[in-house]
């Protein structure tokens, strides 16, 4: 993996359980992305009408007032380049209109390695 | 019999979606706890104590090791069976079967509008139970009587059941939240019978609607696509888009 390829690289994490939140933006933080984050439905949906060139929105799915799949739809629309990644704990096979799914309880460079893969070679705010 | 069967049915099926819940909570903590370690663990490395204390990084891999171990058994699961006939029943035997249980009130009007000429690829009991949540649902959302509709019809994806109530119908927020586990508007209400609807569709890929009806009350639709063909693995759910 190259180095540095998070650099000016800009990723909304949707996640309604706090410390889920805190840690995995901790993380994403550290290794060089900008970090937007939202704590329910209705603060993303807030955020997703104000376009912004995010290169990827994380997505949890129970949100407590909605679920992220309602929110899919808005980044299509205001951000058709930013790449939906779904990221789960739910059992089960996924087959929704995202990008990628990510297990939650994976390790954290595994995601790394995930969005290295599935995120275009020049940040989109580049 | 038919009613200690359908009892046996429900319980299971409640105890799959407590169950789902469990993993789906505990994952989330899993997934805190995976991701603290680690930051913690990358900042510690960088100071003195990584290297003056060789129990440091031992523990770190203890917490790195009990939560894969953890992960493991949340993810055990029985093995899908296998084998036999694909299970296949009329959708108008599991609404009949399902009302035969109902609590109906006599201030409740039951419609039957049963149409369908195609299968549902669930034992009678199974669709009954599903019914059976719907239908109960409804009956809630009429205290003070009303009609509740069961139709039944045959479209190009499968066969389509719409269970509707003529109730005051769900808030915006109650209709968002509607399919979540223990979610419910009414006091004394365990909030699981759309979630049991939910799970089933999610397992076998059918089409789950739920909106306003006509009346102002609601409506919530199954479609069991890929009736003919037996399940598969879409998920499409959508909510109040009627």
């Amino acid at each position: 993996m190259e180095t540095n390829w998070t650099f000016g690289r800009c990723l909304l994490l949707v996640e309604d359980d706090p410390s889920n939140r805190m840690t995995l933006s901790a993380l994403l933080e550290d290794a060089g992305f900008a970090v937007v984050t939202a704590g329910s439905y209705s603060e993303a949906a807030g955020l997703l009408n104000r376009p912004r060139a995010y290169d990827a929105v994380l997505l949890d799915q129970s949100l407590g007032d909605g679920f992220g799949t309602g929110l899919i739809p808005l980044v299509r629309h205001h951000m058709p380049k930013t790449k939906v990644v779904f990221v789960t704990g739910h059992d089960g096979k996924i087959d929704m209109p995202v990008d990628a799914v990510f297990r939650k309880g994976g390790h954290f460079d595994d995601l790394l390695a995930f969005l290295f893969k599935l995120l275009p070679q020049r940040p989109l705010g580049a | 019999m038919a009613g200690r069967d359908l009892q046996a049915r429900e319980r299971a099926a409640v105890a799959d979606v407590v169950a789902s819940t469990l993993r789906h909570d505990l994952r989330n903590k899993l997934a805190s706890i995976r991701n603290a370690s680690f930051y913690l663990m990358r900042q510690v490395k960088k100071t003195d104590l990584w290297s003056a204390d060789p129990r440091v990084e031992t523990f770190f891999q203890l917490i790195e090791r009990e939560l894969t171990s953890a992960e493991d058994v949340l993810s055990r699961r029985a093995p899908p069976s296998t084998g036999g006939a694909r299970p296949r029943c009329s959708a108008r035997e599991g609404v009949e079967h399902a009302l035969a249980q109902a609590q109906v009130p006599s201030t409740v009007t039951v419609v039957r509008e049963l149409s369908e000429r195609g299968g549902v690829p669930l034992e009678v009991e199974d669709l009954a139970l599903l019914v059976r949540c719907l239908v109960d649902n409804a009956l809630e959302a009429m205290p003070r009587g009303g009609t509740l509709t069961l139709c039944t019809r045959d479209t190009d994806a499968g066969v389509c059941l719409r269970v509707e109530d003529t109730g005051e119908g769900l808030s915006p927020e109650a209709y968002s939240r509607a399919l979540e586990p223990f979610f419910t508007t009414r006091p004394h209400h365990a909030g699981l019978g759309l979630s049991i609807v939910h799970r089933a569709a999610v397992r076998h890929g059918w089409q789950l609607d739920l909106g306003a009806g006509p009346s102002g009350g609601t409506y919530v639709e199954l479609v069991f696509t890929g009736s003919e063909s037996g399940a598969h693995d879409r998920i499409d759910v959508t909510r109040g888009s009627k």
